[in-house]
């Protein structure tokens, strides 16, 4: 009787030399979290560029604070687009756009203008990956619309797309499957 | 239109009830005219005389007439149309010496024989009505034993749906959970072993870390009557128990094995115990299982990455002195499940594009291969318990518990840019749980306990952050005592919680901690009545309490495969139940069962409220919106199982549940809801000889659609009613001096494509196809022979 109740304490006891310290959670976590997507507008012939950013902490722990801003364009002017993507949950923030580029064939940016005529992308001139396919986060021409207007233009970035599908490769989102990893509709002022 | 629709709905059930309630009449009328001479009934249990616990399985001769049944899982064995004639009855039990005795049986009766374990002592302690055998005094079922045959190598979930009242809740078909009366997950209570399962509790997909296989006993208490193990089971208790230890020497062991068609699925288990006469007072067990599973099929297609790894492995050790014992018991689970990649979506609009594809996007054939996205849980268990009885006082028991509970998950996604390769998602969960226990010396007419409990948890989370870690400390006491006369028995029981927790996580670079105590008394009060013929009525009411979960508190973030903004609320305050049910049971004659009704008020209820039509804007889009909210809330329903035996080859079984809910705060039907479902079946045993038993099975099982639901909060309506046949032969025979179980059931035999309201990737693709599995039962050695 002595015997087993000395047995069961020594067992507990030795439940409680092995446990970690739950005090002091991990400050920054080693998973990636994309926090912002930063649209860099630069007409053609011009250098002066104009940076439009969306920003949401999400994801990392507790709390939030988001930087969203309305792209504001000129009318009939043609820009080209470069996309940053970021992880600013981390003390020290990482630009994910070259791990995007560097894994091409997996990812793909679309883009979708509403009205249709605010903004024109013209996907041609795009950047494409080993495989000759859009990867589209470097855009040569983008067309804003004659008049002024309001509206939105939604930037996408798809993992894994199936890049050979029917009008993937000409920026038709709706077929390429995949994982949206970014999905940011803009709002947008031409004057 | 939605009138039509729920007027035939109400049509087609109104037909089966009335159905059930003719056949119920039936019965009873065809049970009241069987009383000629050639018509008597011997029923029974026989027991452990020390823990009163039923020797499942212990074989009952009748030597005059060549005839031997053994006790079922429902802890009773069974002798009908006997002539009224003095008999000769062997009662035996592996561990236990034969026992035979004479008895001279002039009406329908009932013996109780209770065998003391491992000593040469045995005696009829009563024949007749009289004895008490405690009972709880809300529905309480077991799992038939005919049922753990056939549902041998399927995960916990699934084996208990054959209890009615009892849903299984799935993400996919990999990952089954236990729903009783509509609830599930922190307000069902798993007890393995005695000791509450650690691990389970927060989330839809996680399901509960046990090995079936372990546990030849698996029950399910309905409601919050349990009160030994915690308040916190509002929906009910699921109690695992594993076979007392052999304490007669002699080695035994067997292997049990199942192989299915669908998924190519292979489950083993092998187990060995044994006692040996150099060392009587040692009784030892070990047992390992394994399963391997591929891609599962659907009616028309597989799904891709659904397929299955598990090993498992317990021991147990026990020291056993003449007034007491000291058991050890160790455990570990291991589980790779891959979860179907159609179901892993970005955003709402990937849930869009998910709707719109063609349902084969996924179908990649078959494979054993696991890819993303997948889980890799580990769970062990190490238990440490001794009970002494004092002749005077009673009986008492420490036990102590410590459970590791490891829960990585793998997203779709492979990270970019070589990063390391570890899960996306993990939770590191520690439980120590500490209880002692006091059973009163048994009274004339009383019976009674009385405890302490003490808990730690600590919670380490890694990866993409959900909830934060916390420590949690936790304390009870509880004391329940019970009454009985002849034809009543009586049940009351109270019990006190109290509850520390302490979250810690960054927000913005300050560690935050905030504490949370909660304390509250919960109670339950209960009858039983016998009544004439067998007959018997439970009446129970209880009232329960919960403290918010952690994931309820401080959830934030988008949950993966939901599609869903999920936002935890630091004001939660905890909910409280008032439940009530009456059951009406018989458990000998031709026709036996049970039928329970409830109904359950629960204030202040926990739960994700959709917030449409607002939504969380995200970098990955808009995200619907859930918040944690509290209602008031009311789950009433019916269920229960009636078997009807028309020959001594012929049997027929009707088991239905009925689950409404109401919310009271928002004026609206409460989201996953069981739908009204009913099934049927028939057993016809082809022979029934003591060297061979060979039965034929069918059993259609009907759904119907959901017409309860809430409005504007799901992405897609319920799914349409549907109805499977299933079918099987079994056989348990003789070969080489052991008996031999051999199974062949199959499932959804017509291979009907259909989806089930309770499976969340209901939205991404069909419901299983056809499965044919083979199980096999064979003990090890001789001395297992048990007849």
């Amino acid at each position: 009787m002595k015997k087993s109740l000395l047995l069961l304490a020594a067992t507990a006891f030795s439940f409680y030399s092995c446990s970690e310290d739950e005090a002091t959670p991990a400050k920054k976590n080693d998973v990636e979290v994309l926090t912002t997507l930063k649209a860099v507008f630069t007409e053609l012939g011009a250098t002066k560029s104009d940076t439009f950013t969306f920003r949401s902490t999400d994801g990392a722990v507790f709390g939030r604070t988001t930087k969203f801003d309305t792209i504001r364009l000129a009318p009939l002017k043609a820009y080209s687009l470069s996309l940053l993507v970021l992880d600013e949950s981390k003390q020290v923030v990482e630009d994910k756009t070259p791990e995007i580029v560097k894994e091409g064939k997996e990812h793909q940016f679309f883009f979708n203008s509403n009205p249709l005529d605010l903004l024109i992308t013209n996907y041609a001139t795009t950047n494409k990956d080993s495989l000759d396919l859009p990867i589209g986060n470097l855009i040569g021409s983008i067309t804003t619309k004659p008049t002024p207007g309001t509206g939105t233009f939604t930037i996408e970035l798809v993992h894994e797309p199936v890049k050979t599908n029917s009008g993937v490769a000409t920026n038709n989102r709706a077929n390429a499957g995949g994982e949206t990893d970014i999905s940011v509709a803009f709002p947008v002022i031409i004057k | 239109m939605m009138q039509i629709l729920s007027r035939v709905a109400f049509t087609q059930r109104a037909t089966i009830w009335l159905f059930l309630a003719a056949l119920f009449c039936f019965a009873i009328t065809a049970s009241a005219q069987s009383n000629s001479a050639c018509k008597l009934e011997l029923h029974g249990t026989i027991t452990d005389s020390i823990n009163h616990e039923h020797l499942i399985g212990a074989t009952v001769i009748i030597f005059e007439l060549n005839k031997s049944t053994s006790v079922a899982a429902d802890g009773h064995f069974h002798f009908y149309n006997l002539c009224p004639a003095k008999y000769t009855l062997q009662f035996s039990m592996a561990g236990y010496e034969q026992f035979t005795s004479t008895y001279n049986l002039l009406k329908n009766s009932e013996l109780d024989i209770h065998l003391h374990e491992g000593a040469l002592q045995f005696k009829v302690v009563d024949i007749s009505a009289s004895q008490y055998k405690p009972s709880n005094t809300a529905s309480e079922n077991t799992v038939s034993e005919a049922d753990r045959n056939r549902t041998a190598g399927q995960p916990l979930g699934d084996i208990l749906k054959t209890i009615p009242g009892v849903f299984a809740f799935q993400t996919g078909p990999t990952i089954s959970k236990p729903m009783i009366r509509g609830m599930h997950s922190n307000r069902v209570l798993i007890v393995n072993n005695g000791v509450r399962l650690e691990g389970q509790q927060w989330g839809s997909e996680h399901a509960p870390e046990i090995d079936p296989f372990a546990a030849p006993k698996i029950s399910v208490i309905k409601g919050g009557a349990s009160l030994r193990y915690g308040a916190d089971a509002l929906g009910g208790t699921i109690v695992l128990k594993p076979a007392p230890l052999p304490h007669s020497p002699g080695i035994e062991g067997f292997v049990q094995t199942n192989a299915a068609t669908n998924g190519r699925t292979g489950a083993v288990s092998v187990q060995l115990e044994g006692n040996h006469s150099f060392l009587p007072k040692l009784g030892w067990r070990i047992q390992t299982s394994a399963k391997q599973g591929g891609n599962l099929q659907t009616a028309k297609y597989y799904l891709n990455n659904t397929g299955v790894q598990e090993q498992n492995l317990s021991a147990a050790l026990g020291w056993k002195e003449k007034h007491g014992a000291v058991n050890l018991y160790y455990s570990t689970y291991n589980n790779k499940i891959g979860i179907f990649s159609g179901a892993h979506i970005g955003n709402l609009a990937d849930l869009e594009h998910a709707f719109n594809r063609p349902d084969t996007t996924f179908n990649t054939g078959f494979s054993y291969q696991i890819n993303r996205p997948y889980q890799l849980i580990g769970h062990q268990l190490l238990k440490a318990e001794t009970h002494w009885n004092f002749h005077d006082l009673g009986k008492f028991t420490l036990t102590a518990s410590y459970q590791n509970d490891s829960r990585k998950e793998y997203d779709l996604h492979k990270p970019r840019g070589g990063r390391s390769t570890g899960p996306e998602l993990e939770f590191k969960l520690n439980s120590f749980q500490y209880e002692a226990l006091f059973e009163h010396k048994p009274l004339t007419r009383w019976r009674g306990q009385a405890g302490i409990q003490f808990a730690t948890q600590s919670n380490i989370a890694l990866g993409r952050i959900l909830i934060p870690n916390f420590r949690l400390y936790t304390g009870a006491i509880f004391i329940s005592e019970r009454y009985f006369t002849e034809k009543w028995e009586f049940d009351a029981g109270i019990r006190a919680d109290y509850r520390w927790q302490r979250s810690y996580a960054y927000e913005s670079d300050t560690l935050v901690s905030l504490i949370y105590s909660y304390q509250s008394v919960s109670g339950t009060i209960g009858a039983i009545r016998e009544l004439p013929k067998g007959f018997k009525a439970k009446a129970n009411f209880n009232s329960g309490w919960r403290a918010p979960g952690i994931n309820e508190l401080f959830s934030d973030g988008v949950h993966h495969g939901s599609a869903s903004y999920e936002e935890g609320n630091r004001n939660l305050q905890p909910e409280r139940s008032y439940s009530t049910s009456i059951t009406i049971e018989r458990n000998t004659g031709r026709l036996y069962g049970e039928v329970g009704v409830y109904a359950n008020y629960i204030d202040n209820f926990m739960y994700l409220q959709p917030q449409y039509p607002e939504s969380r804007l995200t970098i990955r889009g808009a995200f619907p919106y859930f918040k944690y909210k509290q209602a008031n809330v009311f789950f009433r329903g019916i269920d229960g199982q009636i078997t009807y035996e028309f020959s001594q080859r012929l049997q027929f079984t009707a088991k239905g549940s009925v689950v409404r809910t109401w919310n009271y705060s928002e004026n609206d039907y409460l989201i996953l809801t069981p739908a009204d479902r009913i099934t049927l079946s028939s057993l016809y045993k082809l022979i029934d000889k003591e060297q061979l038993h060979l039965s034929v099975r069918a059993e259609i099982e009907q759904v119907w659609q959901q017409t309860r639901a809430p409005k504007n909060q799901d992405y897609t309506a319920p799914p349409k009613g549907y109805y499977l046949i299933n079918a099987g032969i079994e056989s348990t025979f003789k070969y080489l001096n052991r008996n031999i179980y051999i199974g062949l059931q199959a499932r959804n035999l017509l291979n009907v494509a259909y989806r089930d309201y309770l499976n969340r990737f209901r939205y991404f693709a069909y419901d299983l196809g056809r499965n044919v599995s083979i199980q096999i039962k064979v003990p090890l050695f001789k001395s297992t022979l048990k007849q």
